[in-house]
């Protein structure tokens, strides 16, 4: 085939660009360390990794709100284990009131005593979270919920119900009304405190240890249920946290570029760069014109 | 047979060889020329003369130029044309397209996808700690974040647009200007060609001004007895004898056709027909981006319209709401918002305690949107995102196959009308040895000649 002289060397120019693009193209690609510098780099890829990130960033709020959840429910089991530790005080009390070897001096000693655990059961009743918030106000997290006068316990919360999404669709309540659960406490202790004040030891032994004996055991078993939720939370941050990792290695299979590989490339295109440039200086070292007579 | 007339065709010959030694020197001289064909003189042997002696015989009449033409192939000239036509319209079509992707500067991380991302969630922290103030302030800044990078991604898909604009423009008048100019070409070859002469650099000059033609629009030619050429698009007559037809110059983003009022014509390639395409692919995108921000604005006011703040206000908009919605270009957040992050409400009851609201419009991020054609506002986004990667991708290595087409098609077409210089050199030493030649003859001849007259004297 006839070439033209001229064409000749817009083929070897066209042939230096080319191959100085992918030599260019392979340096980015190592220099950066990215796959995808930009979405038509691969379409599909990005979209995955788009898909991927907003996933990635859905269970890691997940797990913000779980942090949050763990938080409050941990707050009310450190103030549920005091609840339990005065309310053993109160029933060891009661159970010392109720063996009658006591004069009435002793009883109103032990009257007062109850008028402290009360008061204690109010403090713990007032509980408020890192926050700030008061965790057995129901939804009133901002108003202190429990004033104590005169043996009457008011609660200025309500029963509404804290929950915190821990997963899509997944509600976890993590609060308890302080209403009914302080009050009935506050009241049997009231009852107690009168029974001992007024010496009506029969109806402690009968009614007073039974009613304080079922209200431990309830303040036990929530929470218990608290340990149970708080677990359950602990296995959901571990679970979101090995999903997250493996979106993260999946992501950087998409978006980065394998090293070995994209380093050979470097190498390929180098080479095929110096050969494009080797070829143009070599090219028509001869010319018909040299061997023509001056 | 004279003396003489062996004298005149060696002197036609010399004649003969110089022109022919000329037209190396062009050839050698237009080597870089762009779209110069390389020219040849053609000869041919002259009418012989008869003479009588024993009987009638013929001499030969020696040599003489008879013209000197380009050599190219129509065939060719064809094939290159349309081959730019097929590159002219994937080059205009991909730099548009580059120019809108990068209104999404993704996987990066500071696109729309990771500001949808942060604003649901902002929400979901507001859920869960309803009350606390840094939570508010986090959705104050994830909505304009929001609205900042909708924003954005409208701003460099508008000024993509203004760009293929402007090309579409510069490409018709363009248009007009070479057409003129070829028919102005057309006038010379003519008269040029009626006069016996072969006006090769005129040809040449409307060969490569055809091939510009064609990077913008897709041409048809054919020539005429006089050497005039028309010039067609689909039909529509751009060129004849008559002179250049204007291009019609109205158009509808995303359809090739043009049309003044009278006639329309509907073309296929060149950087006009990408302009017109690419323009398509850019209002879909941007009326893609604006459906997010207006379904934005209305499922997120929808729902924040049925909460209470903490000082029991009701009835309030989060993002700005306008009738007819205003698109991407008016995606703002509302002025209560911005002027007090503590107005934010969480609920629908205005206790504290109550994330309840914050929670559905958090809940918005995997509900199906019905302006979005039930999809996520995140899927939708990826979506737009994956298609307009696409179409770069798609036209991009469309480009490239156009462009080793017109790469092969130009080395064909160069094969036949470059200019190969150890060709002419080879060519210039057959010339000049017949040149020598013809003038040893004359030399002999003349040598004869002059042993005549002295055996005379």
């Amino acid at each position: 085939m006839r070439i033209s002289t001229s064409y000749e060397y817009q083929l070897y120019q066209s042939e230096i660009d080319s191959s100085t693009a992918a030599y260019n193209n392979a340096q980015q690609a190592v220099a950066t360390g990215k796959a995808i510098n930009q979405i038509s780099d691969d379409p599909y890829g990005a979209m995955n990794a788009l898909n991927m990130t907003a996933l990635q960033s859905q269970i890691n709020q997940f797990n913000n709100n779980l942090g949050t959840a763990k938080d409050f429910m941990s707050t009310n089991e450190n103030a549920l284990t005091q609840v339990t530790n005065l309310m053993n005080q109160a029933y060891q009390v009661a159970v010392q009131g109720a063996n009658g070897t006591n004069n009435q001096d002793a009883l109103n000693a032990m009257a007062s005593q109850i008028t402290n655990i009360q008061a204690g059961l109010v403090n713990v009743a007032n509980t408020q979270n890192a926050s700030g918030q008061y965790v057995f106000a129901g939804q009133q997290t901002n108003v202190q919920p429990f004033n104590s006068s005169n043996g009457k316990l008011t609660y200025s919360g309500d029963s509404g119900n804290i929950s915190i999404e821990v997963a899509p669709g997944q509600q976890m309540a993590v609060n308890t009304p302080g209403s009914p659960l302080f009050t009935n406490l506050y009241n049997q202790l009231e009852t107690l405190k009168s029974d001992l004040s007024s010496g009506s030891l029969s109806k402690i032994s009968n009614t007073d240890l039974a009613n304080l004996k079922t209200s431990m055991s309830n303040v036990s078993d929530l929470n218990g249920q608290y340990g149970a939720q708080i677990d359950a939370v602990t296995t959901m941050v571990n679970a979101n946290t090995q999903r997250t990792t493996d979106l993260t290695s999946n992501i950087s299979n998409i978006e980065n570029v394998n090293v070995a590989q994209a380093a050979l490339t470097l190498t390929q295109t180098q080479t095929v760069y110096q050969a494009a440039l080797d070829t143009i200086s070599q090219a028509n070292k001869y010319n018909l014109v040299d061997f023509l007579p001056a | 047979m004279s003396i003489n007339s062996a004298t005149n065709i060696l002197s036609q010959a010399l004649d003969a060889f110089q022109t022919e030694l000329n037209t190396v020197g062009n050839n050698v001289s237009n080597v870089n020329t762009p779209g110069y064909t390389r020219e040849t003189a053609n000869l041919s042997e002259n009418e012989g003369t008869t003479g009588y002696g024993l009987g009638a015989y013929e001499t030969g009449g020696g040599v003489s130029v008879s013209n000197i033409t380009g050599i190219q192939n129509a065939l060719l000239n064809q094939s290159l044309s349309s081959a730019n036509s097929g590159n002219g319209l994937y080059q205009s079509l991909t730099s548009a397209l580059s120019a809108a992707q990068s209104a999404f500067p993704e996987p990066s991380g500071s696109g729309v996808s990771a500001a949808l991302s942060g604003f649901f969630n902002a929400f979901s922290s507001l859920a869960s700690n309803p009350g606390s103030s840094s939570s508010q302030l986090a959705v104050q800044q994830a909505a304009q974040t929001l609205t900042g990078a909708v924003q954005s991604a409208y701003g460099q898909l508008q000024q993509a647009s203004a760009q293929a604009t402007a090309g579409i423009g510069q490409s018709l008048s363009q248009i007009n200007q070479l057409t003129g100019q070829i028919a102005g070409l057309n006038q010379q070859i003519a008269a040029q060609t009626a006069g016996g002469g072969s006006p090769n650099a005129l040809l040449d000059q409307r060969n490569t001004d055809v091939q510009t033609l064609s990077g913008l629009i897709d041409v048809q030619t054919s020539t005429n007895a006089n050497g005039t050429m028309n010039v067609y698009s689909n039909g529509l007559n751009l060129v004849d004898e008559g002179g250049a037809t204007a291009m019609p110059s109205n158009y509808t983003a995303g359809v090739p056709t043009f049309t003044d009022g009278t006639t329309s014509v509907t073309i296929q390639g060149g950087a006009l027909a990408g302009g017109v395409l690419a323009l398509g692919k850019l209002n879909s995108y941007t009326s893609q981006l604006n459906n997010i921000a207006n379904s934005l604005t209305s499922e997120v006011n929808a729902l924040y319209s049925t909460g209470k703040n903490g000082s029991g206000k009701t009835n309030q908009q989060f993002f700005v709401s306008t009738n007819p919605p205003a698109g991407a270009a008016g995606f703002q957040v509302s002025a209560a918002i911005l002027a007090s992050a503590s107005s934010i409400a969480s609920g629908t009851s205005g206790k504290a305690g109550d994330g309840a609201l914050a929670q559905s419009i958090a809940g918005l991020s995997t509900s199906q949107i019905t302006g979005l054609g039930s999809s996520t506002f995140g899927g939708y986004y990826d979506n737009l995102v994956g298609t307009v990667g696409a179409d770069v991708q798609n036209s991009t290595n469309s480009q490239s196959t156009q462009g080793a087409l017109v790469k092969q098609v130009t080395a064909q077409q160069q094969s036949v009308s470059g200019v190969n210089l150890d060709e002419e050199m080879s060519n210039m030493l057959m010339y000049q040895q017949s040149y020598e030649s013809a003038a040893k003859a004359l030399s002999v001849i003349d040598q004869t000649a002059e042993n005549l007259i002295s055996v005379i004297q």
